[in-house]
């Protein structure tokens, strides 16, 4: 967890949603573009290590391979066995200043694996200063008939992940000084709006169906009353250049919610390249508030180290008048024996007082740093699509 | 305790995610090395200490994909419990690295699809149905007694190496270097697929085993192996007993110590001198006072203790305008 006072700021990012609804498709859209998202702002983004970089990576060729092969596969994706944590780096001005890490795991551990979810996600969730709840545009835009929209829970365990948010909330109430932020982010959007190449506008009806399903999800934050909260409605298209073909219901009576769903998608144009839209939203947003909480926590770590300053300061007047005020004989005492303690204490309390007083320039320093980093990031009025849900 | 063989894989559908068939392992002993296998992929990490004989298998392609078009993979985990367990697993690993080497179809991924169909295993991670006791491990000893015994190995000149996947005797070598296991050392071997380079390999974690024995696809491929500088084991520092106390030091303080008493003797012999020098000044004065002339008599006490002449007592220095003036 972040340590301001050591200097190191670190924070958790959450993902809930169930097996298949894309968590591994959402890290990858918004850290695989990062460089190119973030060109405008003093930030960048870099992996901690070679496990995050390759991985990135290989999910990166899976999914332009997938492109590629003009044969258009939505699960391209190998599907994630083991939890794996992203480590990533976060530079401002081309300092070190942020470390986030996402942690991806099979998603079947949300309702099928509560001894898992218990050991690798409860604690992991906790901790984490940002939720975002990847939602499958497609499931709730293409179930048209009742039997299908009765399915849709179901398909998306929307009660598990309130279950989830409901935890989260709860952990928030118990930090109320750290800023939060819910983001609720439709995948595969591409077939909805207009705005990437898409012919039809239904980015309207995307919001409705997702204020509808996802109402009562909107609603914990608020209920709870978590100070300093934000939500945000993010839809992105993951790949850009195809659209649904064909929504696939099929009936099976072994599944909870009777329906099973797929789509085929098709490829808009006869030389298709990825082209993610709104992705950089996710990513913006995020930064932005990981640097606004690191700023805050900057100014309470020089407020905390002032009022320790000023703390030094006062003993090392009580020690030197203590000293001045000595008898002959003590002075020469302590003077043979060599211990002295007032004097110690007064070369302790100079020595505190001086890396305090560096500690404090330094991270005078970075708080200026960070809220110029902060004023380069996109203002939220000019994001691509995301918008505000609720304070 | 016996060998235990536990299988992981998921189902077509949607919920059925990646699941140990049965029973799960007690322990998920190859999770300290997920930063260094991606255990998402082929990957192979055998561990073999005093106690246990332990390998790990994943990413072995199945021929089902899920309702995404998704392909699906098995994991296998086996923990043998003797050195003859062990050896009947060793054509399996020999099978597997030269799969993970070529990257084809897997015969291993084959016989699992065969012994273990997409429906029966629908129906056991939905609940609807129960694994025969003991299947998985009869099928994979089955198929460990199909695999060609005779396995082709190189004895490594090094007991901590890294080689490449790629290059022609990285393979052989770590069959090698699985192949001591089975005698008297303790080891790791593993397909690291995060590993890029030298540095990569000399931060695992193996200061538990004799042998390290690393297969990578290194950023810039070697033919050979290359030996491993293995980290020592952190010293332990002795903890002091707690009752135990520090000793005091005080022949630090010895110099002091005489400094001080060298100081206190002068201080007395001062003290004495100056008491003397005092009532010597009272004497005079009282026999001022009998004498108010300050002439001695001849003969009186004052006068034989001290032989010079006490004369007349100087008149005392007035103050003049012109003194004044000079200061």
């Amino acid at each position: 967890m972040s340590n301001p006072h050591n200097g190191s700021y670190h924070y958790k990012i959450g993902l809930v949603g169930p097996s298949r609804v894309g968590k591994t498709t959402l890290i990858t859209s918004i850290l695989d573009d990062s460089q190119s998202l973030l060109e405008k702002t003093l930030v960048s983004l870099s992996p901690k290590d070679g496990a995050t970089r390759k991985r990135i990576n290989e999910n990166r060729n899976y999914l332009s391979g997938a492109i590629k092969a003009k044969h258009f596969n939505p699960g391209a994706l190998a599907g994630t066995e083991e939890a794996f944590t992203y480590d990533l780096e976060m530079n401002v001005e081309r300092q070190n200043m942020i470390s986030f890490s996402f942690m991806d795991y099979p998603g079947g551990w949300l309702a099928n694996n509560p001894e898992k979810w218990r050991q690798s996600c409860d604690s992991w969730l906790e901790e984490s200063t940002v939720l975002l709840v990847p939602i499958d545009a497609t499931v709730i835009m293409e179930a048209n008939t009742g039997i299908r929209k009765a399915a849709v829970p179901h398909i998306l365990h929307i009660a598990d992940v309130q279950e989830v948010v409901r935890e989260w909330a709860k952990a928030r109430k118990r930090r109320p000084n750290e800023r939060s932020v819910l983001m609720l982010v439709p995948l595969k959007c591409e077939t909805y709006f207009s705005d990437n190449g898409g012919t039809r506008k239904h980015e309207e009806i995307l919001l409705k169906e997702v204020k509808d399903w996802y109402g009562d999800i909107i609603k914990i934050p608020i209920n709870e009353e978590i100070p300093n909260n934000k939500i945000y409605y993010c839809p992105v298209d993951t790949y850009g250049c195809v659209e649904v073909k064909k929504p696939n219901w099929a009936k099976k009576d072994n599944i909870p919610g009777g329906q099973e769903f797929s789509a085929e998608f098709r490829f808009r144009s006869t030389n298709p390249q990825i082209q993610r839209k709104a992705a950089g939203d996710v990513l913006l947003l995020l930064c932005k508030h990981l640097m606004g909480i690191a700023y805050y926590q900057t100014q309470e770590v020089v407020n905390d180290m002032q009022s320790d300053l000023k703390d030094i300061v006062r003993e090392l007047d009580l020690n030197r008048a203590e000293e001045d005020a000595k008898w002959f004989w003590t002075k020469a005492y302590e003077w043979v024996t060599g211990h002295n303690k007032t004097k110690k204490a007064i070369e302790s309390g100079e020595s505190k007082k001086t890396d305090l007083l560096k500690m404090i320039s330094s991270n005078d320093q970075k708080a200026k740093i960070l809220l110029e980093g902060i004023s380069t990031m996109l203002k939220e009025k000019d994001l691509e699509r995301a918008e505000i849900l609720a304070i | 305790m016996i060998m235990q063989i536990y299988l992981r894989t998921r189902g077509k559908s949607r919920d059925l995610d990646y699941k140990w068939l049965d029973k799960s392992p007690h322990e998920e002993w190859w999770q300290p090395y997920s930063r260094i296998c991606k255990f998402d992929d082929r990957s192979i990490l055998v561990a073999v200490s005093e106690k246990s004989f332990r390998i790990f298998l994943s990413g072995i392609p199945s021929s089902r994909k899920d309702q995404h078009n998704t392909a699906i993979r098995f994991t296998l985990s086996i923990e043998a419990a003797t050195q003859e367990e062990f050896r009947e697993i060793l054509p399996i690993i020999s099978v597997w690295v030269s799969e993970i080497k070529s990257g084809a179809e897997s015969i291993i991924g084959d016989f699992l699809d065969r012994s273990f169909p997409g429906e029966i295993i629908d129906s056991i991670l939905s609940g609807a149905a129960d694994l025969e006791s003991g299947k998985i491990k009869s099928a994979v000893l089955e198929f460990a007694g199909q695999c060609p015994s005779n396995v082709a190995y190189k004895k490594p000149k090094y007991f901590s190496w890294v080689g490449d996947i790629r290059s022609k005797n990285g393979c052989s070598y770590f069959l090698g270097s699985i192949n001591d296991f089975t005698t008297t050392k303790t080891g790791l071997a593993l397909y690291g697929n995060f590993i890029e380079n030298l540095q990569d390999a000399e931060a695992i974690p193996s200061q538990n085993y004799d042998c390290l024995a690393v297969l990578a696809q290194l950023d810039h491929p070697i033919e050979n192996i290359a030996e491993l500088k293995k980290k020592a084991a952190p010293q332990t520092i002795p903890t002091q007993h707690p009752e135990r106390r520090p000793p005091l030091g005080l022949h630090k303080l010895l110099p002091a110590i005489i400094l001080f008493l060298i100081a206190i003797t002068a201080l007395i012999f001062i003290v004495i001198l100056i008491m003397a020098t005092t009532q010597g000044q009272q004497n005079t004065s009282l026999l001022q006072k009998i004498h108010p002339k300050g002439v001695v008599p001849p003969g009186s006490a004052t006068n034989l203790l001290n032989p010079i002449q006490i004369k007349q007592p100087l008149p005392q220095k007035t103050q003049t305008k012109q003194d004044r003036t000079t200061y």
